[in-house]
């Protein structure tokens, strides 16, 4: 499903934030990209999503080569995954229900539709009962909820979360993994980036260790 | 059907979340659009009047020497069927004179001197009304000057030169006051796009990363820039008419133009499309400007 090849990347001056990165990723795998910060977790996520492209390298998604790919495609594929973040990226002066129907609105779905999905995907996290309340009435963890909400209403092949939980406490930290865990086993391939020990600890999934830049271990 | 419902939505919610900048983009294009708007309806106007003012102007045609009465009314009868001309008068070497005398009046006597008549014969033409600019008395002196018989023309040809000129000065000055004004709203409606964009650069960020086309993101800022350019084109046209208002019946009553029997009017309705349309391209202009750049970056 995911298969990188010798991929690099660098900025001008500075040292290579990637180097040499090979990683095959399987359909349907749950896996956690971890190393100290600055190790290239999140340059890796915003390569996997084409918010940039490698300087060197193959990024090949259900075939599809990103490194190659013309910026007028990048939305198409965007439509086919999922990306969650540390700081939730949430419209505030929008309601729960209206951040989470955006996902489906820039595909131009009807409403009826829209109004569908949006609630059936707020109820399995948990907010159906919050959708018309705003971000800032909700607690981190709900916060968070909203925006994985938002990443999977399309259902889409792969979900991407960088530090996910980076922001919550440990009770939270657990509610939002276990949700994240439920996404995958509805056959959605779930990445997630973090430096958490606890979280690797916690759930014995798969591990890529990056350091510097490149792949130190693959467990 | 429901995408241009959506996409109205945003732009409604862009102007709504930064209503000073908006209103400041607005009043710009109004600014430029009321300086067009005015010269448009100074020029109109001036145009009208000297189309009214033709029917005062005639062309006098002089005739040669020693012609004979039919071939004067042959002259006559050609010079009535031009479609501009109303009325043709025939003034004979007499009649001239004795105007003269008349015109002289107490200092008729130096003409006691002369052994002869010195004035020609001629045909006083005076032009249908309305159908009488400029143009169309220069073009009646010409053909009636082609006319067999016909020694000289006069027309007040400076007077028409002169006005002419003003009339490309007036028009030259507007399109130059009104197209640099129009390229320095654009700019302003650039730069305020550009801090709509910036304000709203995470829910672009959002947008992008749920997979939105580029022409999603950027048509909502495309229909601001347009509805700010007309509710501009909108407020220039709401000043002008008011200003149209107050000082119409002034001028009216006033003397020079009520000599010259002179009807005011407003722009007319091509006009005013033409301005909320200028209004618009501005609009649209500007925020392709700085979204252009937001695709960039």
């Amino acid at each position: 499903m995911i298969q990188i090849s010798n991929v690099s990347k660098s900025y001008a001056r500075d040292a290579a934030a990637l180097a040499g990165v090979n990683l095959q990723i399987g359909k349907g795998e749950f896996v956690f990209l971890t190393g100290a910060s600055g190790a290239g977790k999140s340059t890796l996520l915003r390569l996997l999503f084409g918010a940039e492209k490698p300087t060197e390298g193959q990024i090949l998604i259900n075939g599809r080569n990103l490194s190659r790919m013309r910026a007028s495609h990048i939305p198409e594929l965007r439509r086919r995954i999922g990306v969650v973040f540390q700081d939730f990226k949430l419209l505030k002066d929008r309601t729960v229900f209206e951040n989470v129907a955006v996902a489906l609105e820039v595909l131009g779905q009807p409403r009826v539709i829209v109004q569908q999905k949006v609630w059936r995907v707020l109820k399995s996290v948990g907010l159906a009962h919050k959708m018309h309340g705003h971000p800032l009435m909700l607690s981190g963890g709900e916060q968070q909820r909203v925006a994985i909400a938002r990443a999977i209403v399309n259902e889409p092949d792969i979900l991407f979360a960088d530090e996910p939980t980076g922001n919550l406490d440990p009770d939270l930290t657990i509610e939002i993994m276990k949700l994240l865990q439920q996404v995958n086993a509805r056959g959605t391939t779930v990445i997630i980036a973090t430096h958490d020990p606890e979280l690797l600890r916690r759930f014995n999934k798969r591990q890529v260790v990056l350091d510097r830049g490149r792949v130190v271990a693959d467990l | 059907m429901h995408r241009i419902v959506y996409f109205l939505k945003r732009a409604f919610r862009g102007i709504r979340g930064n209503p000073t900048v908006s209103l400041l983009s607005v009043i710009t294009i109004a600014v430029s659009l009321l300086t067009l708007g005015a010269f448009l309806l100074l020029y109109q106007n001036l145009r009208a009047s000297a189309a009214t003012w033709g029917g005062d102007v005639q062309v006098v045609a002089y005739l040669a020497e020693g012609m004979a009465p039919d071939e004067v009314n042959r002259l006559l009868e050609s010079i009535s069927g031009l479609p501009e001309v109303s009325a043709v008068k025939y003034v004979s070497r007499e009649d001239a004179l004795a105007r003269f005398r008349r015109d002289l009046g107490g200092q008729a006597g130096v003409l006691e001197g002369l052994s002869r008549n010195p004035l020609p014969a001629s045909l006083e033409v005076t032009l249908r009304e309305g159908g009488a600019g400029p143009t169309a008395v220069r073009t009646v002196a010409g053909r009636v000057r082609g006319i067999g018989g016909v020694e000289d023309v006069q027309y007040g040809e400076e007077w028409i030169a002169q006005y002419g000129a003003f009339m490309n000065f007036l028009r030259i000055l507007g399109l130059l006051l009104g197209g640099f004004l129009l390229a320095g709203s654009s700019l302003v409606v650039a730069n305020t796009i550009r801090l709509a964009v910036y304000a709203r650069r995470e829910e672009l960020e959002i947008l992008s990363l749920v997979g939105a086309s580029k022409p999603f993101v950027r048509i909502p800022f495309l229909i601001e820039g347009v509805l700010q350019g007309i509710l501009g084109g909108a407020l220039a046209l709401a000043i002008l008419y008011g200003a149209y208002r107050t000082v119409e019946p002034r001028l009216s009553k006033s003397l020079l133009l009520a000599a010259g029997h002179l009807d005011l009017a407003f722009l007319p309705a091509e006009a005013v499309l033409a301005l909320l349309g200028v209004g618009a391209a501005v609009g649209l202009i500007g925020s392709a400007l700085s979204v252009g750049r937001f695709g960039r970056s």
